[in-house]
Parts: structure tokens; C-alpha cells; sequence
């Protein structure tokens, strides 16, 4: 029994769709809104405490037979119930929208960006996952003279997710949680965001017996490239447009006609990280050591290509170029 | 290997996120304030030394939270509260009574602020707070003490907000805070409170103490009631449900003092011995009897009590019904079965003129006829001169009555002093001033030296009628004696010879009765009593104080199944059900109204709305402003148009765009008070 047919039999439909909408097929998508219909609101520890007061001078109530005591205790519980609409209200009408996670190697932590709007005042949300990352959240109406209260402020925040194995990171569903305003209620939500973030292989190298000889980085010589400028090949007669500087002037001397020098370029070396240059090691310590390869390479600003079992990376340089190679790596194996 | 110069990604272990759980600054000063506030009533009750270890803690926890001193050692602390608890010993209370128990909460109160450091210290210390507030609530009761209360759960509140706050705010915003949310939560409080099914005590509680007893005391010396007169503090109230009887038929019998012992007279000589007077007590009244031919009046009113210490109920005798926690002794008097800690109140039913005890028990007429023997010789030989020129018993209390009334005798509420033995005789034939006490006591002792049963009775005559509140007020200056006389076939007859004396004591009041000598209240210079204009004000706050009592605190089961009764019709668990269901959806909404939590809220700025409402006036008068056309553009059509107002439309434009732009909120709130004086004289 796959996971997704499990829960969809075991949960009532409603259920499945707020808790496991992947398993629903329907999609995480870059925003989060939260509302009436996701938002949900317990009391915290404290909140139990002050119902254990309330209990308490409720009873003291009865037995003292005393109507100012009946006060107290009615006024705390309404004060509790209150609250669960001052703690909805700092958390309705907020949006979530992901603008992006930034890629990371193995054993790092991956940075998700979000951005929250909202309308109004809101106060002290944290944002993330518990136990792990959370980031807090307050938005305030900056202006309340000419900004009318139904202006939408926003902020900015990163929130960072263990990345301890490389590939593809799909970070769990976040949560949205805020004690405000006195700390007795909870309002929570999660938010299913679309959040994928590719996680590079953990850079290291390995020991150098491990490579087949050293040469094999370094390719043959590429071809001549015509209208260079290093290597003299041959001379032509001289055509309008010649550099005076390319004249042959010995040719003329003996010929009395003019020449002109002829240069090439030959295409660089080209560099090739390969696979199958390493000769032993698990499929992770390759990677490892490519990926150092790749950071290297990439730093001294040399073209280079990639070779991996049902993959080849053409010779290139550039940042877009490091980063497809280093993503190669990280989604490592590639199905032709 | 060449040297390798990629950077290493640096390699970092997941940290826990901590949730910011310290109690900042302004949390810990709205903490103290409101432990202090909470704290301080209980000064008055409870050992006020209390108090200052609060204010030792709260400074020092200040001196840390500025880094000026080290959190108190552990060997210090320890040391504190063995200090703290051995001082509540040497205080001397009784270790099971709640007053220990609250000093002890008290004492944990004062230490635990300089504890607090994390959220949960905070919650902790608020939330013993709220629950001291409501354990001084059983030591006072007054709308004073209750407004006080509110202050402290505003406070607390306030705290509580403020130990959670994350980003630094203006510490007024949190008081803002918790004072809206209290107030927002008063409607809910009150519908509950209305509608929460009052149960009896689950288990018997010991009251407090530490307050001193107040009105009435079991019994009487020569000067006690007079001294009680120098006192406009309310006793009780009273509302009566028919027609109120007169004011000189309002005697508010309290207790019977039955013994006398040449000085002052006591409930029970204490010669009885226990198991005779265990017998007395036990004694059922006999049921009041009708008179022949005479038609019954019957008086149905609630009275209010205010907290005495003491046990006495004082009613209109002979009592037919009541619904308090009360019993009956045998003779008439009525006793609350604790003493009144708290006001209490009572529903009642009496028969003014029916006939009690026609055949009391040989024991009851002995106490009462009972002297202490050798003393007051001229009385005694008065008595059985006068004896011999009468008839019959009632005739002889008539003629000592009206020896009362012929005789100069003064009504004064200063009487001389009374030498040592014979008072009696003192009083009758040498001074013959005296208070409602000596004429009480005199005429008692002249029909029981005849040998007739007779007994002082203490109570209140009389009360002021407050005309705005339909109701009586019995202040402790409407404390009186008189007396009572058993004579065959007619039972306990009451008379008073005050009334010989001083008609407009029972007919008026005091006052009136004093008005010649000037003592009433003579101690008291302040009383609003005293002081014409200021009675006026007395009254109005006596009803509020009434309503307060009978509707408020008297809110008990009775009343509650009387209100909604009324209210609703008949009361069934469903209809009340649905009923509090009806309410709470109502506040519900009011919630979500007032808290903007409806989706088409859109507020708009003020300086927007007052530029809309310049646009409109100006609107008025023929001049529409185009989509397109800037605020600058509309003013100058509008000067050209209205040249009359350029100063004006000029003025509101210009503070409308500088509004617009500026970025201080100070400056702001001038700009948009001018704006606003320039939109209206547009």
C-alpha cells in the first residue's frame, strides 16, 4: 500500500486536504494564505494555567458564596476568550510568497526566502519550522496618517533548512505560529509552499592514487583557430586592409612584392572532468571530489566540461556553467 | 596536490531556534507596578511588612535588570524565605486559616518577583496575581475595593503582555492593550455571570477575620448605644414589597439581652449552667397568634446587611418567613447561622401585631424577672407603692410609663456618668438623663421588681427613606433599646419609653429629637449627615451603594431564578441554554465587529478623508474635481471660482500635501488638526 493511498483511506477528505495536500495531488504552490479556514487556535501551557485559575476562583466562588469572586473567574475566561480573536486576528489575512531558495552543499543549510504581507498590524509570528529555524515576523502600518489601515506592508525574511545529504531538498510543510498577544492562545497554520532547493555534493577531495594519471585532465590540443594572433603559419600576398605591422619585410626585400604574416589561434586545452578517471572510491566520494574539482576550475576561470554516466556538460566557463555542473552533480544519477 | 583555493563551504551544525523567552524591560516594570498595586490592600489585613518584602525584591530585581547589582545567591534566598515564614509564625494566625494561607501566597507573591527572568516566571507571578485579587475580594466588598480590583486585573493584564512582547514598544501601548481586551471582554463576563447556575458551598470554608466587629454588641452597658448614635454608617437597607409601615412601627429587633447585673444587661446570666442554656436555646418559639377581631398586618420586604462580624439579622418581629441561612431562637430573635463576613441578604415575611409566646416556659420567666438582689432600694420600694394603687399588670406599666412622661426626664446622648451600685436608682430619682438605653433598662427593672417577666431588646427604630431608590437606609445611629413585658393571655408586649420622653426620636429620627442639645453625630463633625447640602449627595450615594448590594453582590441563586423569571417566563435547562447561546453569538459578533475582523473593513486615512470632504464641499457648490487633476490643480480652479475662500482652499491643499509627504508622525498630528479647522471653514 503506497503512503498516499494509506491516507487518503484512512483520513476523512477534509482532512487529507489540509494536512496532505501533496498526497491529493493538489500542488504546493509559491503562496500561502492564511484565514478562517486554516488557521487553528489552542491555548498554550499558560493558557491551561489560567483555566486552572479560573477553576480555582470558581470554587472559591461556591464555597464563599461570594459575587465578586464569580467576577474574577467569569472575567478571566472571557479574557481567555478573547484573546483567541486577538491572537486570529495577527495572523489572518497574512500572505506568504516564496521567492526562492538559494542552492547549498551538503551538510550545510539551505536559505529560503520568503516574503509576508498582510494588511495591518502584525506582531511577533514566527515563520519556519519548529525545533529547527524560525524566523519572527511583525509588520506595522508605518504610517497611519495618510496610509490607509488597509495598506499592505511587507517584509522580507530567510529561514534556513538543514541540507545534510545532497540532491534534491524538499523542505516539510512551514509553520506559522504566534503567542500574541499575551501569550495564552496559539494561533497556528502551516503553509505548503513549493519550496526546491538543489544541494551540491559536500566538497572534498580524494587521495591522489585513487585518480588515473594526471594527464587526463589535460585533453589534446584543440584546433587551429584562422586570424589569430600567437602561432606564424604561412604568408599570403598582401591584400588591402593588412596590418602595416604584418608585412613581410624580408619577403619584400627579395621580392619587391608585398607579404603579409599569417598567425593562428588553436583552442585552448580543453579541460575534462570525467568519471571514469576515478578509479576508486564510493559514488559520493566522486562527486565529492568533481565538485572540489568543479569549485577549483571555476575559480581560476578555465573552461572546463563534465563527463558523468549519462550526462556530458560541454566545455564552458561562467557562473551559469558552474552552477549546471554543480547541479549535475547534486542530481547525480541521470537516466539517459 | 596543487594548493587548493576553491572556499570550503563552511560546515555548520543545525541550531536549535530558541523562541526569545526573556522578559525584557518593560515587561518586569509593569510586573512590579502590578504587584504592588496588587499587593498593597492587603496592608490592611494582613501583616504589612508583607509589603516591604515586595518592595525590597522589586528594587533589587531592578538594580539587576540594570546590571548594577548580581542576582541574589541561593543561601540568601533560602534565608529570606525562612525569615519570611518564620515572621508569619511569630504573626500569630491560626496555621489551617485562609489568612495564612494568603499571607504564604503573599510572602511567595513579594519573593518571586525577584525571580523572574523567563516568560514563564511572569506567567506564574500573573497568575497568582489574579487570584489574589480575588482572595481580597472576601476582605472587602465595597464598589471602592471592586473598581481597585479592576485597576489590578488591567495591571496584571498589562504585565502579561508585556513579559510577551518581542520588539520594543512604548510601554503605554501594553496598558492600552490589556485595558481594551479587559474592557472588551466585560459583556461576555457579565452574561455568564448572569447566567452560571449559583451551586451551594461544596465543602464548609472558614472565613477570614482580622476585622473588627461593627454595629450592635451582645450587651448593653449605660453608654453603649450612644456611642453607636456617633456613627452614620449604614447598617442595613431595606425595600419592602407592599405598603411600608409607619416610621414609629419600625423596630428592627435584633437581640434580647435577658440578665441583668446591677450594671449592664447580658444575653444569659452567667450563673446558667451550660445544659440549661444548651435547653433555653433549643426551644422552639411558640407560633405567633392573631389577636380576636383584630385583622393581621403583614409586612413583606428584603433587607441587605452589611458586613458585622457578628450574627444578629434584625427584622420587624414577630418574623413569619425568611429565606436566609438563618435560625429562629426562642425568643424571636433571628441569627445567622455564620457571622456576616460579607453583606448578606434576606427575604421576609412579618405579622406586626400578632401576639408571641402566650405560654412561655417557667425557665424563660425566670430568667426574666430575675434582680440582683440588695441593689436599687428606692426603685424597688417605688415599685410596690405604685403596684398597690393598680389593678392589673398592664395598668401599672402604664403608670410607669407615664411616670416617664410627666417627670422631667431628658433625652440627651450625654449622659452624666453613673456612679458606683444602685444605676437604677441613680437615674430614676437623681439625674434623670439619659439615653434609650437607661430608659429601657430602668423600665425593665421597674417591672421585674413586681415581679413581671420583662426584657431589653436592642435593635435599630426607625431608618431614612430614600425616595430615588424606593428603599430604607438603617444607619448605626437608629440604634435603640426598648422593652418588652409578658402578661397573661397577652403574651410579649413592646414598649418604649423613649416615646414618653423624646416623641420625635421613634416619630422622626435622632436627629430631629437632638436638635436642641446638637449632639447627634457630634463626633463626627464631617458626616455628611450633618451637612445640609451634602445630604443630598449622601442619598444619591447610598442608592448606588443599595443597588450595588442588592443587585451585584446579593446576586444569589434566588434572585437569579427571580430575574431570569422574569426576564424569560418559565426556566428550562434548554430555553436557557439556547438563551446563553443567543447571547454569546451576539458578543461574539460585537467581538468581531469591534475588532475589525469583518472583510470588508476599509479604513481610510484621516488627512485622506478630511482632502474627500473639502473635495465634496467644494463639490456643493459647482465645482467638480476631474480624475485627473492633482490636489494643486483643483485649488487653483477653485480660487479662480471662489476667490472669496483662497485663503482657505489654499491653506487645506497645502496641508493636505504637506501631510502627504512628511515623515515625523509628530509633526503630523498638528498638521491634521489644522487640516481639519481649514476643511470646516472652507
Amino acid at each position: 500500500m503506497t503512503r498516499s493511498s494509506f491516507v487518503s483511506d484512512f483520513f476523512p477528505e477534509h482532512m487529507v486536504k489540509r494536512f496532505f495536500p501533496k498526497h491529493q495531488g493538489v500542488l504546493a504552490s509559491k503562496t500561502a494564505r492564511f484565514h478562517l479556514r486554516n488557521i487553528y487556535v489552542v491555548p498554550t501551557p499558560a493558557g491551561f494555567g489560567l483555566i486552572g485559575i479560573i477553576l480555582l476562583t470558581l470554587v472559591a466562588a461556591i464555597n464563599f458564596q461570594n459575587s465578586l469572586i464569580y467576577i474574577v473567574s467569569f472575567w478571566l475566561a472571557s479574557l481567555l476568550v478573547i484573546n483567541v480573536l486577538y491572537s486570529y486576528r495577527n495572523l489572518s489575512g497574512l500572505q506568504l510568497e516564496l521567492l526562492g531558495s538559494e542552492p547549498c552543499f551538503a551538510g550545510q543549510q539551505c536559505l529560503v526566502s520568503l516574503r509576508a504581507s498582510g494588511k495591518g498590524d502584525k506582531e511577533s509570528i514566527y515563520v519556519g519550522w519548529k525545533d529547527i529555524d524560525l524566523a519572527m515576523l511583525g509588520l506595522a502600518v508605518v504610517d497611519e496618517y495618510t496610509t490607509d489601515a488597509s495598506a499592505i506592508s511587507t517584509m522580507e525574511m530567510q529561514i534556513a533548512y538543514p541540507a545534510p545529504d545532497r540532491g534534491r531538498l524538499q523542505p516539510p510543510r512551514l509553520d506559522i505560529f504566534t503567542h500574541y498577544p499575551a501569550g495564552l492562545v496559539v494561533s497556528w497554520a502551516y503553509a505548503h509552499l513549493d519550496i526546491q532547493a538543489i544541494v551540491y555534493p559536500h566538497p572534498q577531495l580524494m587521495d591522489e592514487n585513487h585518480i588515473k594519471g594526471r594527464g587526463t585532465e589535460i585533453a589534446e590540443d584543440g584546433r587551429e583557430l584562422a586570424g589569430g594572433v600567437s602561432d606564424f603559419s604561412g604568408m599570403r600576398p598582401y591584400q588591402e586592409g593588412d596590418s602595416p605591422r604584418r608585412i613581410h619585410w624580408a619577403k619584400y626585400a627579395q621580392t619587391g612584392k608585398l607579404h603579409s604574416k599569417v598567425f593562428v589561434d588553436y583552442e585552448q586545452h580543453d579541460l575534462w572532468l570525467d568519471w571514469a578517471e576515478l578509479l576508486s572510491g564510493s559514488i559520493e566520494q566522486r562527486l565529492s571530489h568533481l565538485c572540489v574539482r568543479v569549485l577549483d576550475l571555476s575559480e581560476q576561470q578555465q573552461s572546463f566540461g563534465l563527463r558523468l554516466p549519462g550526462k556530458t556538460i560541454s566545455p564552458d566557463k561562467g557562473s551559469a556553467h558552474r552552477a549546471a555542473c554543480l547541479t549535475a552533480l547534486a542530481l547525480y544519477p541521470h537516466h539517459a | 596536490m596543487r594548493s587548493s583555493i576553491h572556499k570550503r563551504p563552511e560546515v555548520s551544525a543545525v541550531v536549535k531556534f530558541e523562541l526569545d523567552r526573556q522578559v525584557k524591560y518593560a515587561g518586569m516594570l509593569w510586573l512590579l507596578a502590578a504587584q504592588v498595586v496588587v499587593m498593597l490592600p492587603f496592608v490592611t489585613v494582613l501583616p504589612g511588612w508583607l509589603v516591604l518584602v515586595l518592595l525590597v525584591s522589586a528594587a533589587w530585581r531592578i538594580r539587576v535588570l540594570r546590571g548594577h547589582w548580581a542576582q541574589p545567591s541561593l543561601t540568601l534566598k533560602v534565608g529570606a524565605v525562612t525569615l519570611g515564614i518564620g515572621g508569619l509564625v511569630l504573626s500569630g494566625f491560626d496555621p489551617l486559616s485562609l489568612d495564612t494561607m494568603s499571607s504564604l501566597l503573599l510572602l511567595a507573591f513579594a519573593f518571586k518577583s525577584l525571580e523572574v527572568i523567563h516568560r514563564r516566571d511572569a506567567v506564574v507571578v500573573v497568575f497568582t496575581g489574579y487570584f489574589l485579587v480575588a482572595i481580597q475580594f472576601l476582605y472587602s466588598q465595597t464598589i471602592g475595593a471592586t473598581v481597585y480590583g479592576v485597576v489590578c486585573l488591567i495591571l496584571l493584564t498589562a504585565a502579561l503582555v508585556a513579559a510577551h512582547q518581542t520588539r520594543p514598544k512604548k510601554i503605554t501601548a501594553h496598558l492600552r492593550l490589556a485595558g481594551l481586551m479587559v474592557l472588551q471582554a466585560l459583556p461576555l463576563m457579565i452574561i455568564v455571570y448572569l447566567f452560571f447556575p449559583r451551586l451551594p458551598p461544596l465543602w464548609a470554608v472558614s472565613m477570614p477575620g482580622g476585622s473588627a466587629m461593627t454595629g450592635i454588641s451582645d450587651h448593653m452597658a449605660p453608654g453603649d448605644i450612644a456611642n453607636l448614635s456617633q456613627s452614620d454608617e449604614a447598617a442595613f437597607r431595606v425595600t419592602f414589597k407592599g405598603a411600608r409601615p409607619e416610621q414609629q412601627q419600625l423596630y428592627w429587633r435584633g437581640l434580647v439581652l435577658n440578665d441583668f447585673d446591677g450594671r449592664s444587661w447580658h444575653q444569659f446570666s452567667t450563673q446558667l449552667s451550660s445544659a440549661e442554656l444548651l435547653r433555653l436555646l433549643q426551644t422552639r418559639p411558640e407560633v405567633p397568634v392573631s389577636h380576636a377581631g383584630e385583622p393581621l398586618q403583614k409586612v413583606e420586604y428584603d433587607v441587605i446587611y452589611e458586613a458585622t462580624q457578628q450574627n444578629w439579622l434584625f427584622t420587624l418581629s414577630p418574623l413569619t418567613k425568611w429565606n436566609a441561612d438563618a435560625i429562629m431562637g426562642f425568643d424571636y430573635r433571628l441569627m445567622a447561622k455564620q457571622p456576616l463576613q460579607a453583606p448578606m441578604s434576606l427575604s421576609a415575611s412579618s405579622v406586626i401585631n400578632a401576639r408571641r409566646g402566650l405560654r412561655p416556659e417557667k425557665m424563660l420567666r425566670n430568667i426574666t424577672t430575675k434582680l440582683p438582689p440588695g441593689q436599687n432600694p428606692k426603685s424597688l420600694q417605688l415599685a410596690e407603692q405604685w403596684r398597690g394603687q393598680v389593678n392589673s399588670a398592664p395598668e401599672y406599666a402604664a403608670k410607669v410609663m407615664e411616670h416617664f412622661r410627666q417627670q422631667p426626664f431628658y433625652y440627651t446622648l450625654r449622659p452624666p456618668l453613673a456612679g458606683p451600685g444602685n444605676t437604677i436608682d441613680q437615674f430614676l430619682f437623681d439625674s434623670k438623663r439619659g439615653f434609650c438605653s437607661h430608659y429601657a433598662g430602668s423600665f425593665v427593672f421597674m417591672m421585674r421588681a413586681v415581679g413581671l417577666p420583662a426584657r431589653v431588646v436592642i435593635g435599630y427604630q426607625g431608618g431614612e427613606w430614600n425616595e430615588a431608590g424606593d428603599y430604607l437606609t438603617v444607619r448605626q445611629y437608629d440604634a435603640h433599646a426598648w422593652a418588652e413585658v409578658w402578661f397573661e393571655d397577652q403574651g410579649w408586649i413592646r414598649y418604649d419609653p423613649t416615646a414618653m420622653v423624646a416623641p420625635q426620636r421613634i416619630e422622626q429620627n435622632l436627629q430631629t429629637a437632638m436638635q436642641e442639645e446638637g449632639s447627634f453625630l457630634e463626633q463626627n463633625l464631617f458626616s455628611p449627615a450633618r451637612i445640609s447640602w451634602l445630604s443630598g449627595l449622601r442619598k444619591n450615594w447610598d442608592s448606588v451603594q443599595y443597588a450595588w448590594r442588592r443587585w451585584v453582590l446579593g446576586y444569589d441563586e434566588e434572585m437569579q431564578i427571580t430575574f431570569l423569571k422574569n426576564w424569560l417566563g418559565e426556566i428550562t435547562v434548554a430555553k436557557m441554554g439556547m438563551m446563553f447561546a443567543t447571547m454569546f453569538a451576539m458578543v461574539l459578533a460585537l467581538w468581531v465587529v469591534w475588532l475589525g475582523l469583518t472583510r470588508s473593513q476599509n479604513k481610510t486615512a484621516p488627512a485622506v478623508k478630511l482632502y474627500r470632504k473639502f473635495c465634496r464641499k467644494l463639490e456643493k457648490r459647482g465645482l467638480r474635481r476631474a480624475l485627473d487633476a492633482t490636489p494643486s490643480q483643483y485649488a487653483e480652479l477653485a480660487v479662480r471660482q471662489f476667490p472669496e475662500r483662497s485663503e482657505q482652499i489654499l491653506e487645506a491643499t497645502r496641508l493636505f500635501e504637506c501631510i502627504s509627504y512628511r515623515e515625523d508622525t509628530q509633526t503630523k498630528n498638528v498638521l491634521l488638526a489644522r487640516l481639519r479647522t481649514a476643511v470646516r471653514q472652507v
